[in-house]
């Protein structure tokens, strides 16, 4: 008898002794064994070069210290915007050095290349690895879409952030004054857009983006609701199909009749200013402008900005759904310190900081909050679901490795278009280079 | 110092032999000098490049050193306030660059731009400025002179300055009217120092970039795209770096053969 | 008589005009950026631009405190003077030794730097500046934007000294002198108002100098160039946090212009060799 609880005892405290053997760093608490360790990783230092966003300033920055505080981990927050980002990352990236350890990545932009050029580090081992992802990460609670656009080559490689749609943002009390209806197909955008033009006292019925890279992502769905897409199965441009040609005809024709002088010229910042300086009354937009409508330090045109979706064409309405995500970079010698900067940083408590800021979020739980529903105008919110369960992940462009060469070569025949010139033409000599492109570079 | 600048010079006639597409996976491949024949064969936008760079060296050099030139001699005299004239002449050089190509962005902006505003009070008609293919071209001429004059103004300020008196002063004995003693006294003995500035003034005319950039991007198309910036543009946006390297290698030769020219000049005026 | 005085009358008018003029083209983007400052993000965009307006301090404020201003133009400061001070240092005297004995090649070798876009050197140089770990320290980006200020130091010199009559020297070698004598005591007094054109020059191209500092430096050594951008974002364009910082970052720099310039003076050849 004793003999045998002599045996059980060793035995217990074998298994004891090789449990605690095999849960290195960690020190769980008295009774908390599914508790996850914060300060696993501690005394660590990583580094991040992100774009410069209200997200990244408004909300990690100032956090960052509750990071460090939690999990004892230092971070350094290199904030750009977003060319000067793309360069020093693409200096950094090149020259294998290590010396960053995680990212921002617009998807659409950077995902083939980088997936291509090795940079990213795939995501989904570490959502998997119990003792390495909080189980109140809960990545399911992020909208389906929006995983999707983190997705590349059924790779899993970053968390999104704040996923966009394009809306029409339209004047409420001008239309109301003219009497139209709020335009839901591309024939009344356009009625309506002739009719709030008002040349003279300097004031335009419709703007968009007109230059040249930029606008590849507001042509897409003119090109979409005509039926067209950007690549075909093969991977061959679709730019001389009847529906791209139609689409690119009909923007040139929107922007150099109805938009201001220097439409070629406009990016994202000027359609901003014009639509909340009051000097047009019609836009087609990233969703992202309601949080510069709506703020009064910036805006004239408080409250009196309605959201809609895009008008449609015979093919329905259709945008691209894009999103900047965080990941991890493959050269990183911090990859699980930076994971957990990466958790934190999109955890249930620092997206639901998002709301106040009126910053769009990807998790369910946070859009579904109370603060959230109310922060932000009735019509944005349910254009912005129409849009993103009809919209196409990733398509602001060709999803190409050479994404900027090829939305280049596009962009040329957009401000072709916009200065009236040849638009059959210009289009097919941006399917030329675009083929090329393909070609030499997938 | 020399081995610093030396070798990175090295390293990109070196990729430029190379295909290479930013990556850590696949690194350069050899190819000989085909970039190179692309380039010069191929190329759609190097040679519209080229050319427009080189309207943009030749404007901006007869420019600023003739505003130059002007200038200094306004600069020279003795008057009231001369002092805070000769620093407050400098502000366009001083101020960044970026910041001050982004304000004459909203100046020139064709519905809210304030020069636009100058124009229509004199009943002229309103320019599209950098909106516009036709008009892009002389707006950053514009711009660059604007900046880049005061630079050569202050060589020239100095060289000036330094000249000996006696020439002068036996010109005036002997009765030369003003234009008389600037061509035949002050020309000729400036000559190494006109020279310099005009050489300096070329090179960063031929690598025109920081306006370009912030205010067109190249564009509107491909309108206003400089050699430099399609450089950027293929390293930086494309990171096709191997053909970007051979871009380099002949738009130094480019900047190595017109400066060459120019110190033949100057050798020749020494 | 009354001609002649009619016709100075004509030419102190006419020297006016274009003194005034010149100098308000060169000035008024400047002036307007620094107007502009002083308003509203509303009030920048409005049309037709407002001359009179009520000025705010917010924009300056702003700059101030939530941005590490002081630290960047400290940066700035160090990195500029430091290597516009190298470069007269090494520059000086080299450019002399070029323009005396005709060095020409060590000329043109040190101008090819300059010759080459930016570009060609950022990638070469990170990979070895990480590797040495001196990303993000000072004498990096010293010796960086050195590349751009040496040769303007010794080019412009170089002229400077060729210009220097050469008698004057050669008396001084007459009566006793050595070759560094005359060097210092000859040429560089009177090479002064070209010394001190290029150390503005040079100080201006450092404190300007964007693309080597984005590259080169981190969180700590970041220059105002760069952190100008600190108002451009990702959708929208802070006018007043960028012009007033842009005018704050100018003032340093139009100081040390201001005390500087009445160097560039007449020369002092006049007499020497009458004597």
């Amino acid at each position: 008898m004793h003999r045998r609880l002599v045996v059980v005892a060793a035995v217990l405290a074998v298994i004891l002794t090789i449990v605690s053997f095999t849960s290195i760093g960690s020190t769980p608490p008295a009774g908390a064994q599914g508790q996850f360790d914060w300060k696993r990783y501690a005394g660590k230092q990583i580094r991040f070069l992100v774009n410069s966003h209200d997200w990244t300033n408004e909300i990690i920055r100032p956090a960052t210290a509750e990071f460090e505080q939690l999990t004892g981990i230092k971070v350094a927050w290199e904030i750009f915007p977003e060319d000067q980002f793309r360069q020093k990352l693409a200096v950094e990236l090149v020259s294998g050095s290590g010396s960053v350890d995680g990212f921002m990545s617009l998807t659409s932009w950077d995902g083939l290349r980088f997936m291509k050029a090795g940079w990213y580090e795939p995501l989904q081992k570490y959502l998997d690895n119990a003792s390495l992802t909080n189980p109140q990460f809960a990545f399911d609670d992020f909208f389906p879409n929006t995983r999707q656009i983190a997705t590349l080559n059924n790779t899993l490689i970053g968390v999104p952030l704040y996923p966009e749609v394009q809306l029409l943002y339209y004047r409420k009390d001008l239309l109301q004054a003219k009497g139209i209806a709020v335009p839901q197909t591309m024939d009344e955008l356009e009625a309506a857009a002739k009719k709030l033009t008002d040349k003279a006292n300097n004031f335009y019925g419709y703007v968009t983006r007109g230059k040249r890279s930029a606008a590849v992502y507001t042509l897409a769905p003119y090109i979409f609701n005509f039926g067209g897409q950007w690549l075909d199965k093969d991977n061959q441009p679709q730019l001389t199909s009847p529906a791209a040609v139609k689409g690119l005809d009909l923007y040139g024709r929107m922007l150099r009749e109805y938009g201001p002088p220097g439409a070629v010229n406009v990016h994202v910042y000027e359609v901003y200013d014009l639509v909340s300086q009051g000097r047009v009354a019609l836009a087609t937009e990233s969703s992202l402008g309601v949080s510069t409508f709506e703020d009064p330090k910036k805006s004239k045109v408080v409250g009196q900005v309605g959201y809609a979706r895009v008008p449609r064409g015979p093919a329905g309405s259709h945008t691209p759904i894009i999103s900047w995500a965080i990941s991890i970079a493959a050269q990183s010698k911090n990859k699980e310190a930076a994971w957990y900067f990466i958790q934190w940083a999109t955890s249930k408590e620092m997206v639901a900081r998002q709301a106040k800021l009126k910053i769009p979020l990807a998790r369910k739980s946070v859009w579904d909050s109370a603060t959230f529903q109310a922060a932000l105008p009735k019509d944005w919110l349910s254009s912005f679901q129409g849009a993103l369960a009809d919209g196409y992940p990733n398509q602001a462009n060709p999803l190409v490795v050479a994404v900027p060469e090829t939305r280049d070569a596009i962009g040329a025949a957009i401000v072709a278009a916009i200065e009236g010139q040849d638009v059959k033409a210009a289009a097919e000599k941006a399917q030329k280079t675009v083929a090329e492109i393909i070609k030499k570079t997938q | 110092m020399v081995a610093l600048m030396a070798f990175p010079l090295a390293y990109t006639a070196y990729l430029s032999l190379h295909e290479w597409y930013a990556s850590s996976v696949v690194g350069p491949a050899f190819v000989g000098l085909k970039n190179y024949l692309a380039l010069l064969t191929e190329d759609e936008r190097f040679w519209p490049a080229l050319v427009r760079t080189l309207e943009f060296t030749i404007g901006s050099v007869i420019l600023s050193v003739g505003f130059g030139f002007g200038i200094a001699h306004l600069l020279i005299r003795r008057f009231p306030g001369r002092g805070l004239a000769r620093t407050i002449f400098l502000l366009p050089m001083i101020a960044t660059p970026v910041a001050m190509a982004l304000v004459w962005m909203t100046m020139m902006s064709p519905t809210i731009g304030v020069l636009n505003y100058f124009l229509r009070s004199l009943g002229l008609p309103a320019s599209a400025w950098v909106a516009s293919p036709r008009t892009v071209i002389a707006s950053l001429l514009l711009v660059e002179t604007w900046m880049w004059t005061p630079m050569i103004t202050l060589i020239l300020l100095a060289g000036l300055s330094s000249l000996p008196a006696e020439p002068f002063e036996s010109a005036l004995v002997d009765g030369a009217s003003g234009w008389q003693v600037v061509w035949h006294v002050t020309l000729p003995l400036m000559r190494s120092t006109i020279v310099v500035a005009a050489l300096f003034r070329t090179i960063d005319a031929l690598k025109i970039f920081d306006i370009v950039y912030v205010m067109t991007e190249g564009g509107p198309g491909f309108a206003s795209e400089t050699l430099n910036l399609y450089v950027f543009q293929t390293s930086f946006k494309y990171l096709h770096l191997g053909y970007a390297s051979a871009l380099i290698v002949i738009f130094f030769s480019i900047v190595l053969g017109a400066s060459l020219l120019l110190l033949c000049v100057r050798r020749s005026a020494v | 008589m009354s001609a002649h005085v009619r016709s100075r009358a004509l030419r102190a008018a006419a020297f006016w005009l274009l003194l005034l003029g010149s100098l308000g083209v060169l000035v008024f983007p400047f002036a307007w950026m620094v107007m502009g400052s002083f308003k509203t993000q509303a009030e920048f965009m409005a049309y037709p631009p407002r001359w009179w307006f009520r000025p705010t301090l917010d924009n300056y404020t702003n700059v101030f405190v939530r941005n590490d201003f002081l630290k960047f133009t400290v940066n700035s400061l160090i990195i500029a003077l430091g290597s516009t001070g190298l470069s007269l240092v090494l520059g000086v005297p080299a450019a002399y030794g070029i323009a005396r004995y005709r060095q020409t090649g060590l000329g043109m070798l040190l101008l090819t730097a300059r010759m080459a876009p930016g570009i060609a050197f950022l990638i070469p140089w990170f990979i070895l500046f990480s590797k040495l770990r001196m990303v993000d320290t000072y004498p990096a980006v010293m010796l960086a934007h050195m590349v751009v200020v040496l040769p303007l130091v010794i080019w412009v010199l170089v002229s400077f000294f060729e210009d220097v009559p050469r008698d004057l020297e050669e008396a001084g070698l007459i009566d006793g002198c050595t070759v560094l004598g005359v060097f210092r005591r000859i040429a560089l007094p009177l090479a002064r108002p070209g010394i001190v054109s290029t150390a503005i020059l040079g100080i201006i191209a450092s404190w300007n100098n964007f693309i080597f500092s984005l590259i080169l430096a981190g969180n700590s050594t970041r220059t105002l160039p760069v952190a100008i951008f600190n108002f451009v974002s990702y959708d929208s364009l802070n006018w007043g946090g960028l012009t007033a910082a842009s005018s704050i970052i100018t003032l340093p720099v139009l100081a040390m212009a201001f005390l500087v310039q009445k160097h560039i003076v007449r020369g002092l050849t006049f007499g020497a060799l009458k004597g």
